[in-house]
């Protein structure tokens, strides 16, 4: 290792270091674009969707998608502590967690159980942690479980313009406590709910004012817009902070996760299951 | 404009208390781990008061849980003193409470 950095610091003199580090940053960006934003599932009579934007080249947000042999689609999204390239690492390996960790627990409390035994101590050596809510959807019964390991609850919104208040399941962040049992909870999700995951990045947002976008906001202009499709979604969400900021640099990486349940019973055509 | 972070620490005893005062985030890290840095051998009782903390961000909660493994491994206790109801609803989601008391009670 040592002998490898003198031979860097000689190699690389005026620049070239620069431009190696900057080459190696957008590879990486590169692959972590890729394995974040894979395809999305196919659901017939509904639709999901996710976008995460980091604030930097690269950053620590996280979402993923995986369709269960039951018919239930597990969605999971995730905030690393810190930003750039170290939460990016660390993103990397909070992904590795829960691929494993989705194919052998049964619910989104056993993901969470699972991945916190698999990733604590690396992220304890490391002095770091990562926020995280699982949840399933249930297509048959049309309910959705969930867990957080020290990530904010979903928003559900009702077509007829009302937040559904959700119970509440709370839990200690990845990488807190070890041996840390998860509990989790249930809602019953009626036709044409809109499901909103998200991180702090939509939250707190600043403006010039040092002003934060917050909850409240985001919960209204959900409300105004749940007629929209999840694209569309996705736009207004994007155009509202953008407007509220007024071009201030991004502090934090912006991640959402976005469902919606049509009329007519949702079913989850196919998307990487799990060859038994 | 750039966000800004003082912390200034006093003793008595062997109890520490850490004043920080601005934004704990992960531009302004460097004073907090500092004076963490100088907490004497002798504590036994570490109070970090927010009452003049303005935000704070996942790198500087990071802070306060290593802060908190810490304490757990030398034998000192930690106490998070005046907070806001905005920043103490985020320990809460976040668990921070909860490794507080699972690491710092008796027993922990």
């Amino acid at each position: 290792m040592f002998r490898r950095e003198i031979s860097i610091e000689k190699e690389a003199s005026n620049g070239e270091l620069d431009r190696t580090l900057e080459r190696e940053i957008k590879l990486a960006r590169n692959i972590q674009m890729k394995l974040l934003n894979g395809n999305e599932p196919a659901i017939k009579n509904g639709t999901v969707s996710g976008i995460s934007i980091p604030a930097r080249l690269i950053g620590g947000d996280y979402y993923d998608f995986y369709l269960l042999p039951n018919g239930k689609l597990r969605i999971v999204i995730g905030d690393v502590m810190g930003k750039g390239i170290p939460a990016a690492m660390l993103m990397i390996l909070t992904r590795g967690a829960f691929r494993s960790a989705a194919e052998t627990t049964k619910g989104p409390a056993d993901t969470l159980t699972a991945m916190n035994n698999a990733i604590y101590e690396d992220l304890r050596v490391l002095g770091s942690f990562v926020t995280v809510l699982c949840a399933d959807w249930d297509p048959e019964k049309q309910e959705l479980s969930y867990a957080s390991a020290g990530h904010g609850l979903p928003l559900v919104v009702h077509s007829s313009q009302q937040l559904v208040d959700i119970p509440v399941a709370k839990g200690v962040m990845l990488g807190g406590l070890p041996d840390v049992v998860y509990n989790q909870n249930t809602v019953k999700i009626e036709e044409e709910d809109l499901l909103f995951f998200y991180t702090d990045g939509i939250t707190e947002a600043q403006n010039e004012n040092g002003d934060m976008y917050r909850t409240e906001r985001l919960e209204k202009m959900l409300i105004e817009n749940v007629d929209l499709d999840i694209n569309e979604l996705e736009n207004v969400v994007t155009h509202s902070l953008e407007s509220f900021t007024k071009g201030l640099p991004q502090k934090d990486d912006i991640t959402m996760v976005i469902m919606k349940v049509n009329r007519e019973k949702t079913e989850i055509a196919s998307y990487n299951s799990p060859i038994l | 404009m750039y966000d800004t972070l003082e912390v200034y620490k006093k003793s008595e005893g062997n109890v520490c208390t850490l004043y920080v005062s601005g934004v704990l985030d992960y531009s302004t890290m460097d004073p907090f781990i500092k004076k963490i840095q100088e907490i004497e051998v002798s504590s036994k009782l570490v109070i970090v008061n927010f009452e003049r903390l303005e935000f704070i961000d996942s790198t500087g909660i990071g802070a306060i849980i290593n802060l908190v493994h810490e304490a757990k491994n030398k034998n000192f206790k930690v106490k998070l003193d005046g907070m806001n109801n905005e920043i103490e609803e985020l320990f809460e989601t976040l668990g921070v409470f909860q490794v507080m008391k699972s690491l710092l009670e008796v027993g922990g």
